[in-house]
C-alpha cells in the first residue's frame, strides 16, 4: 500500500509540471498585465517599461517560469531595463511558499488569497455537505420508490434542474425569495453580501446570507448526484450480497415495509450503510466506474463483440 | 438409427427455416427510443424550439430584431411586444427569435469540433498505446485539472482581440466572436469524450476479430477506421447529444460573464447578459431567454437519456 501510494504520488509531479506549464503559458497569452498604464495620463512609456522590467515580464518565458517556480534570488536581475544586471531578485518561487506579488492589489497573492479564502470556505463546504446530505437522502428514497410518482416527480425536477445554468437558477430564487416576498410584504432573503451593513456579524445574519447562494448552488449539483445515487442503488439492490442480506434484515426483501417496521430499525440501517459505501466507492472512483463498470462495456460484452462489423 | 439422424437433421433444417430474421442492434435501438415517453417529448420539445428559432424568422426580420428603440426601454412583455423589449428598446421576441439561431448553432458546429477531436485523440491512444498513449492521456489529465471557466476566459481574449469584424453568413451579418466561442468551447470540450473511447478501445482491440483483420492484413488505420470506430457510435453519439446542451449552457454562462458573442449579434446568452442591468425590476428580460434555454437543453437531455437507454442492453424497460 505503502508503495502504491509513493507511487501514485511520484506520478503525480510530472502531471503537476505539466499543469502549472498550461497554466502559465495561457496566463500569458491573456496579455500585458500594464496595459491599463497606456490609457493612465500619469505614466510615460518609460515608467511602463520600467514597471515590467520590476516584474521580470521582458524574460523569455522559460525564465519566467522558473522565476516563477523557484525564485530568482540565486541569479543577478536587470532591475531597471537597462540591459545592466543589478543585483539578485528578491522572489522565493511557488516551491518555498513565495506566490508572488499581485498587481491589481498591490499586496501579495499569499494576503489576498488568505482575505478571500475563509468566505469561499464558508459557502462551499456548506453547500458541499448540504448536497451530500440531500443528494443521498433523496437519490436512495427514490431508487426504493422505484417508477413512482415521487420517483418521477423527482425525476422530473432533477432533469429541469440540471437543465438550468447556475445562475438563471439564482435569479430565479431572487426573484421569488427576495424581490416577491418582498412586494408581499413577507419576510424576505437578502441577495448579496455577508452580512448585514446595519445589523451585527452574528451567526444568524450569515446564516440568512448563506441560503440564496447555497440553495442555488446546491440544488443543480444535488439534482445530478442523486441521480447518480438513484442509478448506482438500483444497481446495488439488485447485486447477490445485498440479495442473500435483505431477507435477513426485511422479511419482503427491500420493501416499503421496511422502513416503516421499527423492529428492524438496526438493521435497515446496516443495510443502508452498505448500499451507501458501494455508492460512494463507485463515485469516487470514476475513472473505472467510466471504464470497466460503465454501461458501455457492459454492452459490449453482453452483445458478446462487435456491434456492426 | 439412421432414420433417427436423417430425422434429426430435418427438424435442424426446419428451425433454421422458422427462426426469424435477427434484428440489427441499430433498429432494435431505435423501436427502444421511440417507446422511451421522455425521449420523445424531447423530441417534440427540440422540433417546436426549431420551428420557433427558423420558422419565427419568416414573420420577423432580423433588422427588427437588431432594431433600437430607446422610446421604448425597458417596456414589459404587452401585445406589442409579448416578451417586453430590452436596455435600448430591442424586441425580446425578435432577439430570442434570432439568438436561439446562433445558440443552436454554437452548441451543434462546437460539438462537432470536440467530438472529431475526442473521437481522433481516443482512438489513437487506445489503439497505440505506449508513449502517444502516455503523452496524449497525461496532456488531456493536465487539462481536467484546469478549471473549464478559466480555461474559456483565458483561450477567449486572444481569440476575440484577433477577430473584431462580423463576417456574413446565409447573408446575416455575424459577429466574428461567434466563431471565436464556437472554436474556444470545441477545443475544450473533447476530453471527456476521448476517455471513454479510449477504454472503450482498449477492450475492443483485445478481441478477435481485430486480430483477424491484423491477419488478413489490414492496415492500422483501416483497422481503427473500419473495425473499431463504428463499434464505439453508440457512446460518441450520446455524448455529442448531451454535449449540444453543455456546449448552449457554457455559451450562456461566458456570455453572462460578458465574456462571449458580442451584440448587435443576439444570443440567449448575451440577451440574459443584458438582464444584468436590473434583473430584479426587469425580469422579463431573463425570463423568456432562460426559459428557452432551460426547455432546449432539457429536451436535448431527454434525447439522450432515450438515446443512452436505447443502446444499453441492460435496460429492459421499453425494450
Amino acid at each position: 500500500m505503502g508503495k502504491y501510494i509513493i507511487q501514485r504520488i511520484l506520478q503525480a509531479i510530472p502531471l503537476l509540471i505539466i499543469i502549472s506549464i498550461v497554466v502559465f503559458s495561457l496566463m500569458k497569452l491573456a496579455g500585458d498585465p500594464f496595459a491599463y498604464l497606456a490609457q493612465d495620463p500619469r505614466a510615460t512609456p518609460q515608467d511602463r517599461a520600467l514597471m515590467r522590467a520590476k516584474y521580470g515580464l521582458d524574460d523569455p518565458l522559460p525564465v519566467q517560469y522558473i522565476t516563477w517556480l523557484v525564485g530568482d534570488d540565486w541569479r543577478m536581475r536587470d532591475k531597471t531595463g537597462d540591459g545592466e544586471l543589478d543585483s539578485y531578485g528578491d522572489r522565493r518561487g511557488v516551491l518555498r511558499g513565495d506566490l508572488g506579488e499581485s498587481i491589481v492589489y498591490g499586496r501579495t497573492v499569499g494576503e489576498v488569497f488568505s482575505i478571500r479564502l475563509p468566505n469561499t470556505l464558508i459557502l462551499m463546504v456548506t453547500q458541499y455537505v448540504v448536497t451530500i446530505f440531500l443528494a443521498l437522502f433523496i437519490g436512495i428514497f427514490a431508487a426504493l420508490r422505484k417508477y413512482t410518482v415521487a420517483d418521477n416527480i423527482i425525476t422530473g425536477i432533477s432533469f429541469v434542474l440540471f437543465s438550468m445554468p447556475v445562475f438563471l437558477l439564482a435569479l430565479l430564487l431572487v426573484q421569488v425569495f427576495a424581490v416577491q416576498f418582498k412586494h408581499l410584504g413577507l419576510p424576505y432573503l437578502p441577495v448579496s453580501g455577508m452580512y448585514d451593513p446595519r445589523g451585527d456579524r452574528s451567526i444568524d445574519e450569515l446564516v440568512r446570507h448563506l441560503i440564496l447562494p447555497v440553495a442555488s448552488l446546491a440544488a443543480i449539483s444535488i439534482a445530478g448526484y442523486s441521480r447518480y445515487i438513484r442509478a448506482t442503488m438500483l444497481e446495488v439492490i439488485n447485486s447477490d450480497y445485498i440479495r442473500t442480506r435483505a431477507p435477513k434484515a426485511c422479511p419482503n426483501g427491500v420493501s416499503r415495509s421496511c422502513t416503516r417496521s421499527r423492529t428492524h430499525r438496526f438493521r435497515w440501517s446496516r443495510w443502508w450503510r452498505w448500499t451507501c459505501h458501494s455508492c460512494w466507492a463507485a463515485r469516487s472512483s470514476p475513472r473505472r466506474s467510466s471504464a470497466g463498470r460503465g454501461w458501455a462495456p457492459r454492452l459490449l460484452r453482453r452483445c458478446g463483440g462487435p456491434i456492426c462489423s | 438409427m439412421a432414420n433417427a439422424a436423417a430425422k434429426q437433421a430435418q427438424t435442424v433444417v426446419t428451425l433454421g427455416e422458422r427462426e426469424p430474421e435477427a434484428e440489427s442492434l441499430l433498429k432494435i435501438a431505435v423501436r427502444r427510443f421511440f417507446k422511451h415517453r421522455m425521449a420523445v417529448a424531447g423530441l417534440v420539445i427540440m422540433a417546436a424550439i426549431l420551428l420557433y428559432t427558423i420558422g419565427g424568422a419568416f414573420f420577423v426580420s432580423e433588422e427588427f430584431a437588431n432594431d433600437a428603440d430607446v422610446t421604448q426601454r425597458f417596456e414589459a412583455p404587452s401585445a406589442a411586444h409579448p416578451f417586453g423589449t430590452d436596455e435600448v428598446g430591442r424586441d425580446l421576441l425578435a432577439r430570442t427569435i434570432y439568438g436561439g439561431q446562433i445558440s443552436l448553432a454554437i452548441g451543434l458546429i462546437s460539438v462537432t469540433i470536440a467530438i472529431s477531436i475526442g473521437t481522433v485523440v481516443g482512438l489513437v491512444s487506445g489503439y497505440f498505446g505506449g508513449l502517444v498513449d502516455s503523452i496524449l492521456m497525461r496532456f488531456v489529465e493536465a487539462m481536467l485539472a484546469i478549471p473549464t471557466l478559466i480555461l474559456l476566459l483565458l483561450l477567449q481574449r486572444p481569440l476575440i482581440e484577433a477577430s473584431a469584424t462580423n463576417i456574413v453568413i446565409f447573408g446575416r451579418q455575424i459577429s466574428v466572436t461567434v466563431v471565436a466561442i464556437i472554436l474556444i468551447i470545441g477545443l475544450t470540450s473533447w476530453l471527456g469524450l476521448s476517455r471513454i473511447v479510449r477504454s472503450l478501445v482498449l477492450t475492443l482491440k483485445e478481441q478477435e476479430f481485430i486480430t483477424a483483420a491484423h491477419m488478413l492484413g489490414a492496415s492500422n488505420w483501416r483497422i481503427i477506421f473500419v473495425h473499431i470506430l463504428p463499434n464505439c457510435l453508440a457512446p460518441i453519439l450520446v455524448s455529442a447529444t448531451l454535449g449540444i446542451g453543455g456546449a448552449i449552457v457554457v455559451e450562456t454562462a461566458l456570455s453572462f460573464l460578458g465574456f462571449g458573442v458580442l451584440p448587435p449579434t443576439a444570443t440567449w446568452g448575451n440577451i440574459l447578459q443584458r438582464a444584468r442591468v436590473d434583473p430584479y425590476e426587469y425580469p422579463w428580460m431573463w425570463m423568456a431567454p432562460g426559459a428557452l434555454i432551460t426547455l432546449t437543453v432539457l429536451s436535448i437531455n431527454f434525447i439522450g437519456d432515450g438515446l443512452r437507454d436505447a443502446f444499453d442492453p441492460r435496460s429492459m424497460k421499453g425494450g
